[in-house]
């Protein structure tokens, strides 16, 4: 008889709303609960005003939850802050600069995220030793990025810098992958190599992800397990085989069905 | 001539000092520190202090320099956990510091409201360095010994700088003045790297009020007037001139050399006869046409290049 | 919801109440106080009468000093500070009336506001090039009182330059209110071996006192409170280094003597008031002190901490019954003059 395994994450009634107690009040999470198994590579979809990034950035920390408990591996983070949280969790943003620190180098910021989660003290920051490990872990992205170590993130492409926050984020084995939309802001033939990417960082390292994106196809071809976010809610929770079998008609067919409405969003169709 | 460059290059050090902790705010941060104006007047004021009562004038300019750490750490939790505005936080410090200068110059005196402390004929870390031993077999008199101190400070500060910006807690304050979001998402904790680099920031302002009441005699507690500026210019010129190097220690130097170039474009509109009333205006000109020439310089420079390149 | 309209509440609460007491505080009885203040500008608002102090005389005084150094070899160490030689007795009849105070006819005769002469300046003894002497000026900050010690003093050293057949050089510098250029200033003065500097206030003066420490260039201060408290000279009969000049400290002395001759009598209890905070004022007070001593007037010390206290100062002195008051130069009560008016007449 197997033990149930420790969610890696587990959401329960988690609730939010912006401008609260005003005019403008938006609330945009209206009761969410998620319980990811390790080895969960999960996508979310849904349409604009959904509440896809505002759980991820509930589960990042960005600010505390209006109600309902978050845990990571056990852990119960809901009043940890945002910096704090960093430890288990590895981030990549929809905006490319967000993951980098573009004035500093390649080599640098590597050496900022592998000290995630870590006391930083006044040891020397960039050790000869690292910059080694680094430009073999740069070789895996085959951009040509490890012989440009020592170039200021700024001058890389947005392509290059999403690979390497995507680096970044999985250099310390986090114990949770937040994805927002981190290929939203790129060309599709840079979208497509950062997917193989993630996929292929997910893969090896055997991580537990979460991956917002506006593309239906995307969402069905990669990962285990689909959600999708409606208003608030997940209406739609589909995993494993049957989630092999889905195509975006059969998508479409379902949220009409549990929602009552159609699903309007022009980029999520066309991709 | 050549005394009046010595002079003006030896107070270019002192104000250096005030340039690179303006540089650790204002560049490394990101963040606009207006708590200078008052900081370097705490230095100065604690050094005076410090001397009146005959302490080790090289353990006052210490001394000061925790004093401006504590300054600036005020600033940064009045930003960070007060949420306060960065502009508006350095300046509710800058203005409590005017009325603690006070207090810390009436201790001196004992009497209370003293808005000015003399160092006249009091030994300070100029008069005891060229009349050390060391001193004596140079032949330095004070002029000399202050140039060459003022050199040791700048040179030991940038090796200090250089190292700390270096370490594991230096990179993360250069990142929060970065990218502060892409400081948390990597578990770094930004107040605290602010609060710990505009402690750096202003303990430096403190030291060069340190150097520069033993310099000039006194402390005042109006000699901080127009300090900022005299930083950001220094910042600013020098940068203009080390435009092309990417190297961090270079960049310091340049400050440096801003900082100098600087008090010696003043002294020269001083003494070049022209009336008094213009001084702020003509030295403002002389900045304004040494940046048109540097920028006009690059973009010679660049067009020069693209032409050889063909279309980039 | 509530909570804005209980801050609103209270809001409205607070400004009836600072309303009424406004009001209240209005048709106070009036102290009709005579009172003397450490300077003329103050006086011109709320006092009867002072001895002022003319910075354009303090120049002329300095000038006579530069010459004595330059063209007698007088010995800087040695030169006692002055002061103000003949301060100018000022009278203001308006605010008299207004207390129903009669200025004794002995003082009015001798009030003579339109200030000293002035010096006419000898342009010829002043050059350029091939000048026997070269003076560095150094002054803090574009102020008419600096100003007037600058002109003063030109035209003084020009007419006894004139007079011994030389001439001399001026470089005429100003730190444009930038400290940092005191030092710039004095330090290239020092570079450029001038024969005499002359400072013209207190952190100008330090500024250069300090460059020339190592030099036997001689210094002369003005407008300078306290020049033995700012270690410029060690005592201020016997300077004792390079450093010399004049001092702007009013006539304290005088001053006192003068609440004497109003009130024409010498039993006679004066009330000083003033910031406590001010070391420049508490150095007045005490100076007040002295002359009461030495001519036998009792007195009240009201030191101040700001300006808001200035009402329960007023009440208080008025009830250990004061004849007149005393308000030496002093910065937050030269802010609040017409406060001080206003209290005193009672409106």
């Amino acid at each position: 008889m197997s033990e149930p395994l420790t969610p890696m994450l587990s959401l329960k009634g988690i609730q939010k709303s912006f401008h609260r107690g005003t005019v403008n009040q938006k609330d945009v999470l209206k009761g969410i609960d998620l319980d990811l198994a390790p080895g969960d590579f999960v996508t979310i979809i849904g349409g604009n005003g959904a509440g896809k990034s505002t759980m991820l950035n509930a589960i990042a920390g960005v600010w505390k939850v209006d109600g309902g408990t978050i845990s990571v591996d056990g852990v119960d983070v809901t009043a940890t802050s945002e910096h704090k949280r960093a430890k288990y969790l590895g981030r990549v943003f929809q905006d490319p600069n967000m993951g980098t620190a573009s004035n500093m180098q390649i080599d640098e910021n590597l050496a900022l995220a592998a000290r995630r989660g870590k006391l930083r003290t006044l040891k020397w920051g960039l050790t000869s030793g690292e910059r080694a490990s680094y430009r073999e872990q740069l070789k895996m992205l085959d951009l040509g990025l490890e012989d440009r170590m020592s170039t200021k993130v700024g001058l890389l492409s947005g392509g290059q810098r999403q690979a390497l926050t995507l680096l970044m984020a999985t250099l310390q084995r986090p114990k949770l992958l937040l994805l927002d939309e981190h290929t939203a802001a790129l060309d599709p033939k840079t979208a497509a190599k950062v997917l193989s990417l993630t996929d292929q960082l997910i893969e090896e390292n055997h991580l537990t992800a979460l991956m917002v994106t506006h593309n239906m196809r995307d969402a069905i071809a990669h990962g285990n397990r689909l959600i999708m976010m409606h208003d608030g809610h997940i209406i739609l929770d589909i995993a494993g085989e049957e989630k092999k079998k889905l195509t975006v008609e059969i998508l479409l067919e379902k949220f009409s069905q549990t929602s009552g409405s159609e699903f309007v969003n022009d980029r999520a169709l066309l991709g | 001539m050549v005394d009046i460059l010595l002079s003006g290059t030896t107070q270019g050090l002192i104000w250096a000092i005030l340039a690179l902790g303006v540089y650790v705010s204002y560049r490394v941060l990101d963040i606009a520190d207006l708590t200078c104006e008052g900081c370097i007047t705490l230095g100065a004021s604690v050094t005076a202090l410090l001397l009146w009562k005959e302490v080790n004038p090289w353990l006052a300019v210490l001394i000061a320099f925790l004093a401006g750490c504590i300054a600036g750490g005020i600033t940064g939790v009045l930003h960070t956990k007060m949420k306060i505005p960065p502009i508006l936080a350095g300046i509710l410090t800058m203005i409590s510091l005017y009325s603690i200068n006070i207090h810390i110059m009436s201790i001196a005196t004992e009497k209370q409201g003293t808005a000015n402390l003399s160092l006249l004929r009091i030994d300070n870390l100029y008069t005891d360095f060229s009349s050390s031993k060391l001193g004596e077999l140079l032949n330095m008199g004070k002029t000399n010994a202050a140039l060459l101190i003022g050199v040791i400070f700048c040179v030991g500060i940038i090796a200090i700088l250089y190292w700390f910006f270096g370490t594991e807690l230096g990179s993360s304050i250069r990142a929060t003045g970065n990218n502060e979001k892409m400081c948390r998402a990597q578990g770094i904790d930004t107040d605290l790297t602010k609060i710990i680099g505009l402690a750096l920031s202003n303990g430096l302002i403190a030291v060069s009020g340190a150097l520069l009441s033993q310099y000039q005699g006194y402390s005042d507690v109006n000699m901080g007037v127009g300090s900022i500026v005299i930083g950001l210019a220094s910042i600013i010129i020098g940068e203009a001139i080390f435009a092309r190097t990417k190297r961090f220690a270079i960049m310091l130097i340049g400050i440096v050399v801003g900082s100098v170039i600087y008090r010696l474009v003043v002294s020269l509109v001083i003494f070049s006869g022209m009336p008094s009333t213009d001084l702020k205006v003509m030295t403002a000109v002389v900045v304004i046409v040494a940046l048109c020439l540097t920028s006009f310089a690059s973009k010679v420079r660049a067009k020069s290049a693209k032409g050889g390149k063909g279309n980039v | 919801m509530k909570l804005k309209k209980l801050l609103t509440l209270t809001l409205a609460v607070l400004l009836c109440a600072i309303g009424t007491l406004t009001f209240a505080s209005c048709g106070q009885k009036a102290y009709n106080l005579p009172i003397v203040c450490g300077e003329t500008g103050m006086t011109e608002v709320c006092g009867v009468a002072t001895y002022g102090v003319d910075y354009y005389a303090l120049g002329v005084k300095a000038g006579d000093m530069a010459a004595d150094i330059l063209l007698n070899n007088a010995d800087v160490s040695t030169m006692a500070v002055q002061s103000d030689p003949n301060p100018a007795l000022y009278v203001n009849e308006e605010v008299a009336a207004e207390i129903g105070f009669t200025i004794p006819q002995s003082v009015l005769d001798r009030a003579n506001a339109t200030g000293t002469q002035k010096v006419t300046r000898e342009t010829s003894a002043i050059v350029t090039d091939g000048a026997d002497f070269t003076i560095g000026i150094l002054q803090l900050v574009q102020h008419v009182a600096l100003d007037q010690t600058n002109e003063g003093f030109q035209d003084q050293l020009s007419v006894r330059m004139k007079a011994a057949n030389k001439t001399f050089r001026v470089l005429d510098e100003n730190a444009s209110n930038e400290q940092a250029n005191n030092v710039t200033i004095a330090t290239g003065f020092v570079a450029q071996n001038v024969d005499l500097i002359y400072a013209i206030a207190t952190s100008s003066a330090q500024a250069a006192a300090e460059a020339t420490a190592e030099t036997d260039i001689p210094v002369l201060f003005n407008a300078v409170t306290n020049p033995v408290e700012a270690k410029l000279v060690a005592s201020l009969e016997a300077p004792g280094a390079n450093v010399s000049g004049v001092s702007d400290i009013n006539p304290v002395a005088l001053q006192v003597d003068l609440i004497g001759e109003l009130l024409g009598k010498d039993d006679i209890k004066i009330g000083f008031l003033y910031t406590s905070a001010e070391s420049n004022s508490v150095y007045q007070i005490n100076l007040g002190i002295a002359e009461c001593n030495a001519k036998g007037y009792s007195y009240v010390d009201k030191g101040i901490g700001d300006i808001n206290d200035i009402q329960s100062a007023f009440i208080a002195l008025k009830a250990e019954g004061v004849d007149a008051v005393y308000i030496p130069t002093d910065n937050t009560l030269a802010n609040g003059v017409a406060n001080v008016h206003s209290l005193n007449i009672g409106e």
